[in-house]
């Protein structure tokens, strides 16, 4: 491998942090579908 | 003796809801992958790669992926192609020729007098080159039709600076620019397949499949696993990821490293790429047996939740057939039961399928877009009725009462057993899809309201049966590639 500069570690590490902030927008959104469909469930059980 | 056979059959419907609750693992644990990810270790790694491209008479699709693959984001001097061509009767060996000229010693090309033996040997003879020599530290394993993102290689690279990974692969997305049902279907499997599951299996610590299409190994990690790709099933990628992971290396799935690939637009073409795969995965069962449900401290592959993801695919048609099987018993033993478990099976898989499915879209917003129908109809119009029967019966009573129509007698009966055994009968109508599609005028329409009408996961099911009996019958392994024309979007 071979030595990188400076900017091109803290150009990675940049990449790294987005890429890792990302997964988090898919908690959020994954816990807004959770929460959708629980809500349904709860109506069918209200309705029923 | 009645309350065992009851027991039995409620178990049989039971089983038949656990590809159900593996989903629902799966898309439990996926969130978690916010915090259980490699990003942390991951850092700048920027290895010499070695590509290597499989090319069997892929003269229309090659030049696109290759110039792709010279104009990625990644050091010139450290990327070189080489293309084993397995003696193509097309105008491969011209197009190569041509690129290697325009590009000396970034583009090879690699000639196999005798051709047509599949591709993990056309790999091998590529891997033998270039391990050969110590100018490769990272082998990146593709198909020839694939185009790769420009940031997509570094991003894979990058986990290698952890010494720990010994291969990463990408998300590879359905790219073909003018889309039909099947492709669109596709898309949307690819997304919950690789964009949900394998972050799943990232956080579980065990990857089922490094994609074929785009897997990069360590040098260190190939030559762990004998510097060649197995050759013993027709899933040499998953032989691949299993070995890698049996030597204690690890497997990453990296999502934001995108990858398009052409894939088949009729369900002949797609039956016969995914037989292949089905196939693979049982003779891979069948191969490391000794393995499922012992958890190993070198590896995850043994692991309750992996074994359980493992066989709820693999399995899917026999528990389809058992709870067919339970509830169709329970209705004659005991009827009230049947139809509480009815209900049971199926908002479970009612509930389940919206929640994976509403994920699903997110992770790929663009491809659930221009998918959306086929998001909606993926379990097939037959079980969405199933589905809306078991969370309101009262709806369903209404809408009879509506169409003016008297469901009693036999008439109820005759509707109770085809909804009970609608798993196996929707297999046998996507089985029909595949048969009349070829019919002249009527046979595209037929098989693609079938398709729509059983769902596209009873075809992936159909296939897995085929596979089962292929395998019985010890039938020719004969390598048979999918046709690929250029149509992925440049």
């Amino acid at each position: 491998m071979t030595t990188p500069t400076r900017s091109e570690v803290a150009a990675v590490q940049r990449e790294l942090r987005r890429d890792a902030r990302l997964e988090w927008r898919v908690l959020l959104k994954a816990g807004g579908a959770l929460v959708l469909v629980t809500v349904a469930v709860l109506l069918r059980e209200l309705a029923l | 003796m009645t309350t065992a056979l009851v027991t039995l059959l409620v178990v049989f419907v039971l089983v038949g809801t656990v590809p159900v609750w593996a989903t629902a693992l799966q898309y439990a644990v996926l969130p978690f992958h916010a915090v259980i990810n490699h990003y942390g270790k991951a850092g700048y790694a920027c290895p010499r790669v070695a590509v290597i491209v499989p090319a069997w008479n892929e003269a229309l699709v090659l030049g696109a992926a290759i110039d792709r693959l010279l104009r990625l984001d990644y050091p010139p001097d450290r990327l070189r192609i080489y293309v084993v061509d397995d003696a193509s009767t097309d105008a491969t060996p011209e197009v190569v020729r041509a690129l290697a000229l325009a590009h000396p010693g970034r583009v090879v090309h690699l000639r196999r007098d005798r051709g047509g033996e599949g591709k993990a040997h056309t790999l091998n003879h590529g891997i033998s080159i270039v391990l050969a020599e110590p100018w490769a530290e990272a082998i990146l394993i593709m198909d020839a039709d694939v185009i790769f993102a420009a940031d997509s290689l570094r991003k894979m690279t990058r986990h290698f600076a952890d010494p720990k990974v010994g291969a990463v692969t990408a998300y590879i997305a359905e790219g073909s620019a003018d889309r039909n049902a099947i492709t669109r279907f596709i898309g949307i499997e690819y997304v919950m397949a690789q964009l949900g599951s394998r972050r799943a299996q990232n956080v579980l610590g065990a990857i089922a499949c490094l994609a074929g299409g785009a897997q990069l190994h360590t040098r260190a990690n190939l030559e762990a696993i004998g510097g060649r790709i197995p050759t013993g099933t027709l899933a040499e990628d998953t032989m691949a990821t299993f070995e890698s992971q049996l030597r204690g290396r690890r497997m990453v799935f990296e999502p934001h490293a995108l990858v398009l690939a052409e894939e088949p637009r009729t369900i002949r073409a797609l039956w016969k790429q995914r037989l292949r795969w089905a196939r693979g995965n049982v003779q891979v069962t069948k191969h490391y047996r000794q393995l499922w449900f012992r958890p190993s401290r070198t590896h995850r592959l043994g692991g309750i939740a992996f074994g359980l993801i493992w066989f709820s695919v693999l399995l899917l048609p026999v528990m389809m057939v058992l709870a067919a099987v339970g509830l169709v018993g329970l209705m004659w033993l005991h009827s009230s039961l049947a139809a509480f478990v009815f209900s049971l099976m199926w908002i479970a898989a009612a509930v389940v399928y919206v929640y994976s499915m509403l994920v699903a879209v997110q992770l790929d917003p663009r491809t659930g877009l221009r998918s959306w129908r086929e998001a909606i109809l993926f379990p097939g119009i037959g079980s969405l009725i199933l589905m809306a029967v078991a969370i309101s019966p009262p709806l369903v009573e209404l809408v009879w009462a509506q169409l003016g129509v008297v469901v009693e007698g036999s008439t109820e009966l005759a509707l109770l057993v085809a909804m009970y055994v609608w798993g196996p009968v929707a297999m046998l109508g996507a089985w029909l899809a595949r048969v009349v599609e070829p019919v002249p005028v009527l046979g595209w329409l037929l098989s693609r309201v079938l398709l729509y009408v059983v769902g596209y996961g009873s075809l992936l099911c159909a296939i897995t049966v085929d596979a089962y009996v292929q395998e019985w019958r010890r039938a020719d392994m004969t390598w048979s590639k999918t046709e690929k024309v250029g149509r992925v979007l440049g």
